[in-house]
């Protein structure tokens, strides 16, 4: 692993995406196995699991070709997630599609269906916003550094985002939640400090 | 503290460490609109916590490696494809032709190219802007003759006259006692709806003439006819419709041609029941109307874009 001129290591992921600039295939490996997972949670949340894969898919590639750019001062999850946060505004807003309410009552995949068109149907921006904050679970100053916005910016997205939901979701949000372990969604591996 | 403030602080978990709650509990015993939303904000949160496991993680890691190694195409490889080659090549004639076209400068007033000659109306400059957006421009077609032209720039828009019957319906949609017209209404014929009134919306509309078949061109010109002899009234209130229905996306617009024809199957009585809902529903505050509206009986027939248009709708005002 690479060691700075201060002989300070290097965080893993910002040493491997080092690796990766140089070439080593084996960082590649250890980013994947690392970022799979929370990359393919966010966007699960927008689309179907397979969308979801390539979506994460394409970020990942991403992140290795641009692994030469990266500046080692920037944190990594503000670098990863801000490709993710690219690939998430640049879909467009799609229809929020119509469910029966009993079919909602009565089907789990429905009301998942219905939790992820009411977050692709949201404006790019705000749709970012939800998904960095509320889903990949990252703190305000950091999601806004990933989404190039002030936190008041972001803030105010974020109020627009749950506005939209509480609309679009309405037909589920008053019924009794599930009897679920509820397991908080990972950020990915811990914030790095630099 | 105002709601925007409440929200914004709300929706920041290291708010929580900050002081000042007690305007917070305040505001929240004094305003309704945000214990809801703070019920909601939270509902929410709920429904996104649990993630759904990766189920192939090779797959993933597979797709992404293969999207890694297949190399960007630079300019150099896109000059080596054929294909590429024929679009270039293509571009180039278009631009070419295009060029020629145009009237050359030379000081003064310069005079006017034989197309610029036929689609100018007398006195009227040449707009300077010969494309908008995504209005094709027609190359070969004969052009208009100034019958012609002067036609087309008397109707009123052509999606306003095909939605015309369809905004008739959508009656019990626009009851009178909500709210005033529709801001940007002007008298004798919004923006929207009317004859093109700017440079641009006059060369979108002679083109888009210009490629209309004969048939559908009659068509247009007899709905324009049919809706002219209309009374003045009704005339204004459907242009004060469309100025709301044509800011609407096409899904949503299909759903509301759908729900007219929904409308056309009930009888008078629950006609007039269901504009009476509606009607008490524009009074309520903007937060409880989809609620409302999804409990009305009506409601529970239609298809989610049904449901989701009529919603737009009562949001608008």
């Amino acid at each position: 692993m690479p060691r700075a001129l201060s002989g300070v290591a290097p965080a893993p992921d910002t040493g491997d995406l080092l690796l990766v600039a140089a070439g080593d295939d084996a960082a590649i490996q250890r980013l994947l196995e690392r970022w799979r997972q929370p990359l393919y949670s966010l966007f699960e949340r927008m689309r179907e699991p397979s969308g979801a894969v390539d979506a994460a898919a394409e970020v990942l590639a991403e992140l290795f070709r641009t692994a030469s750019r990266y500046d080692p001062d920037v944190l990594f999850p503000v670098w990863i997630w801000g490709i993710a946060a690219r690939h998430v505004q640049k879909a467009p807003a799609v229809p929020l599609t119509g469910i029966a309410q009993q079919r909602l009552r009565d089907s789990a995949s429905a009301r998942t269906a219905l939790l992820r068109s009411s977050v692709a149907a949201l404006p790019g921006t705000e749709r970012a916003a939800f998904l960095l904050t509320r889903v990949a679970r990252l703190p305000m100053p950091m999601a806004a550094r990933a989404m190039s916005l002030t936190e008041n910016d972001l803030k105010k997205r974020l109020v627009r985002a749950m506005e939209g939901l509480t609309l679009s979701l309405q037909p589920i949000l008053d019924a009794p939640d599930e009897a679920s372990d509820s397991v908080p969604a990972p950020a990915g591996p811990a914030a790095e400090s630099p | 503290m105002t709601c925007a403030e409440l929200r914004e602080r709300a929706v920041d978990p290291a708010s929580a460490l900050q002081g000042g709650h007690a305007t917070v509990l305040q505001h929240l015993e004094t305003c309704p609109d945000c214990r809801m939303a703070m019920r909601s904000f939270g509902a929410i949160d709920r429904l996104f916590r649990t993630p759904a496991p990766l189920e192939s993680p090779a797959d993933l890691d597979r797709r992404a490696r293969a999207l890694y190694a297949t190399p960007r195409p630079g300019i150099g490889r896109l000059l080596k494809s054929p294909v590429a080659i024929a679009i270039l090549v293509g571009t180039f004639l278009v631009v070419a032709l295009q060029l020629t076209r145009r009237a050359p400068t030379s000081g003064g007033n310069p005079p006017a190219s034989p197309a610029a000659r036929r689609t100018a109306l007398p006195g009227t400059p040449v707009p300077a802007i010969v494309a908008v957006e995504s209005t094709p421009i027609v190359v070969n077609a004969v052009p208009l003759t100034r019958a012609e032209e002067r036609e087309a720039l008397r109707l009123y828009d052509f999606d306003f006259l095909m939605w015309r019957e369809t905004l008739a319906g959508l009656g019990p949609f626009f009851p009178a006692a909500i709210g005033p017209a529709m801001p940007g209404a002007a008298a004798g014929g919004s923006p929207r709806a009317g004859p093109p009134l700017t440079p641009e919306d006059t060369v979108g509309r002679l083109q888009e003439w210009l490629r209309m078949p004969k048939a559908q061109r009659a068509r247009v010109v007899a709905a324009n006819q049919e809706f002219r002899e209309r009374p003045e009234a009704e005339r204004a209130l459907l242009e004060e419709r469309w100025s709301t229905v044509a800011a609407l996306s096409e899904d949503e617009r299909a759903g509301l041609r759908r729900l007219a024809a929904r409308l056309t199957e009930l009888d008078a009585k629950s006609v007039r029941r269901l504009e009476s809902d509606v009607r008490t529903i524009g009074l309520a505050p903007r937060a409880e109307r989809p609620g409302r509206w999804r409990a009305l009986p009506f409601a529970q027939g239609l298809t989610g874009q049904e449901l989701a248009s009529a919603e737009k709708l009562l949001l608008s005002r």
